[in-house]
């Protein structure tokens, strides 16, 4: 039986799921007199699977059916719903009842309400498979531990800092591998690139709130996002590298799409339009990497976040070129004749991720 | 079925994360509570009541109220913006770059004004010069008014402004600012009804060499329960008394009735 201590649960689902559709094929081929196997082998194969399928359900939980797969699919919008309003429960409770406690009590329960939330994460988290529970009382643990430090600002009438954003992102990212929660580790990311941003625009004299102002503080972060899961392995952490670098790609690219639409850099000394112009450029050769580097490495949501940058890119600079010089059908017309050629090129595309996930189909032939 | 491993250097981490940035607020309220720089008293007139129904807040915050001198060289009666004239050279000691300080901006670069923000000081004065003074410029308005024959209800509109400026107006007018808080109070001359606080400016997008003050970081104080337990009973005037610690955050230290207090209306 294969050695599931280097298997993540993504790797379980996808066995699983190619057991399925070895049955399946198995059963076409039958029916078509194409293939069969004798009976004696059909029942080693059936008695290894199962054994299989037995081993990697205990370890990971994964889905053997695709009932069950919707169920879970049910299961997993339920859980962020329900966390969620959760936090949002808790939020409301404290303001409803801050004003009956003394400063010491109030202190005391926004000290403790993150340590006992994370108690009851880790002993959920111990005791269940799935994560979704425990998912549940991680963002309740995170929205404590958000109330603690803001409140405390309040009830001090302490100046705000931006350190906080590294302390809840550090907080919520710590969260995140400790139930292994790919939510929290996209709320770790937005407050990494918020502290970023902040620390970036003092160092350059501008007050941190103003980070919005200037984006360009954002690009280094996202690069750092991006390229995180390469230096450091995310195997044993379901989807995480994927949330890594899609993050980075929609960090990088909305940076430049609203710097190249807004033409204002703290950083150029050119004018507005040849800033805008130069963002454009950044983005369409920045899309059309990501698009590459997912092709090549086998990142779909990489691909995919870069085609819809691309495609922006190029409406954005369609409509500044077309919109005011020639009549509004004829616009719309080249939209969408634009629109058929991506459609013949992504076709293209996807042909080409498909024959390179599958090398197996390709190299029996 | 198996037990998830919970990674137990992970967990020591996040306990520790909430333990010591706990510990840090704590110990610098702790430290900026230890002395007491300056104390001031204010009225429900400069600190009112900010009830939070949004959030269904049950505690009580006081919204400061304040005002910066009406600029000479305008007939309005107000100054909306909490604007405040500066020299060019203060508004480059406060980080603002060339283009965003007027009279260092050639008149061919004037249309790239940059919007800016920078934090700065502010110097407040209650029941000063700069509240006297609003009051003498409204007077004299009203005073040409009726010289120019201007129409009853224009009138009556100033002598209203007027009376609410007398009586429920804010009396604390943020009156100079500076790139740092001790420019500031070498010029406190009246140490219980000035102070100096810490703001946030920004300038228009005209870059006329006024600054707005865009926030003033000590325009809400909360009310502890120890001060006043009821927090639904804030009297209807009342003195406030606020205490400035080592790091300029300001705390409440006590509220009174306004007929216990002694200098109130002073």
């Amino acid at each position: 039986m294969q050695n599931n201590t280097t298997l993540s649960r993504s790797d379980a689902q996808k066995r699983i799921d190619r057991i399925d559709a070895f049955y399946h094929e198995l059963e076409t081929l039958e029916k078509e007199h194409l293939f069969s196997i004798s009976p004696a082998q059909q029942d080693a194969v059936k008695h290894y699977h199962q054994g299989v399928i037995a081993s990697l359900v205990q370890q990971f939980d994964v889905d053997t059916t695709r009932h069950s797969k919707n169920l879970s699919l049910g299961m997993q919008i339920a859980s962020f719903i329900g966390a969620l309003a959760l936090a949002a429960s808790l939020f409301f409770l404290f303001y409803q009842c801050w004003g009956y406690l003394s400063t010491t009590l109030q202190v005391a329960i926004l000290i403790a309400s993150p340590f006992i939330t994370l108690l009851l994460t880790v002993i959920i988290r111990s005791h269940e498979q799935t994560g979704y529970f425990s998912k549940l009382m991680a963002l309740a643990s995170f929205s404590c531990f958000v109330l603690d430090l803001s409140m405390l600002g309040k009830i001090f009438n302490i100046f705000p800092s931006y350190n906080a954003m590294a302390i809840w992102c550090a907080y919520s990212l710590l969260l995140a591998y400790i139930a292994s929660i790919r939510l929290l580790l996209v709320v770790a990311i937005i407050f990494f690139y918020g502290f970023i941003a902040a620390r970036i625009n003092t160092w350059s004299g501008i007050y941190w709130l103003s980070m919005f102002e200037h984006p360009e503080s954002f690009l280094l972060p996202a690069l750092m996002v991006f390229f995180l899961p390469s230096l450091f392995s995310q195997r044993q952490y379901h989807g995480f590298d994927n949330v890594y670098r899609v993050s980075g790609v929609i960090g990088l690219l909305a940076t430049f799409f609203i710097l190249s639409v807004t033409g204002d850099s703290r950083y150029l000394p050119w004018p507005s339009d040849s800033i805008g112009n130069f963002y454009v450029a950044m983005g369409f050769v920045s899309s059309a990497g990501c698009i590459y580097l997912g092709i090549k490495n086998i990142w779909p949501a990489v691909t995919n976040a870069g085609n819809v940058f691309f495609v922006a890119f190029l409406y954005l600079k369609i409509f500044d070129w077309w919109w005011g010089i020639m009549p509004h059908f004829l616009f719309f017309l080249i939209i969408s004749l634009t629109a058929l050629l991506f459609m013949v090129i992504f076709n293209r595309l996807r042909i080409q991720l498909k024959s390179a996930s599958a090398p197996g189909v390709m190299d029996h032939e | 079925m198996n037990k998830y491993m919970i990674n137990k250097r992970l967990l020591l981490a996040a306990i520790m994360l909430i333990l010591l940035s706990n510990a840090v607020v704590l110990a610098r309220v702790a430290f900026n509570r230890f002395s007491v720089q300056e104390t001031i008293t204010l009225t429900e007139r400069e600190f009112s009541s900010l009830q939070e129904y949004a959030y269904g807040s049950s505690a009580l915050t006081l919204q400061l109220q304040w005002k910066t001198p009406v600029p000479l060289d305008t007939d309005e009666p107000y100054n909306y913006h909490h604007s405040i004239q500066v020299t060019d050279a203060n508004c480059r000691a406060m980080g603002f770059s060339k283009n965003a300080c007027r009279t260092a901006l050639p008149a061919n670069l004037a249309s790239t004004c940059r919007r800016e923000t920078h934090l700065a000081w502010l110097l407040m004065e209650y029941n000063g010069k700069a509240y006297h003074n609003d009051i003498a410029l409204l007077n004299s308005h009203i005073q040409q008014a009726r010289a120019d024959n201007k129409d009853n209800q224009f009138i009556r509109g100033l002598h209203e402004q007027l009376d609410h400026l007398l009586g429920s107006d804010s009396r604390l007018y943020g009156v100079a600012l500076a790139d740092n808080a001790r420019v500031l109070e070498k010029r406190i001359t009246r140490p219980q009804q000035e102070f100096v606080a810490r703001v946030l400016a920004g300038n228009d997008y005209t870059c006329s060499g006024r600054l707005n003050i865009q926030k003033l970081f000590i325009d809400k104080l909360h009310v502890p329960k120890e001060i006043l337990p009821d927090q639904q009973a804030l009297p209807e005037k009342y003195t406030l008394d606020i205490a400035f610690g080592n790091l300029g955050e300001p705390w409440i230290t006590g509220i009174r009735p306004a007929t216990q207090g002694k200098n109130y209306g002073n």
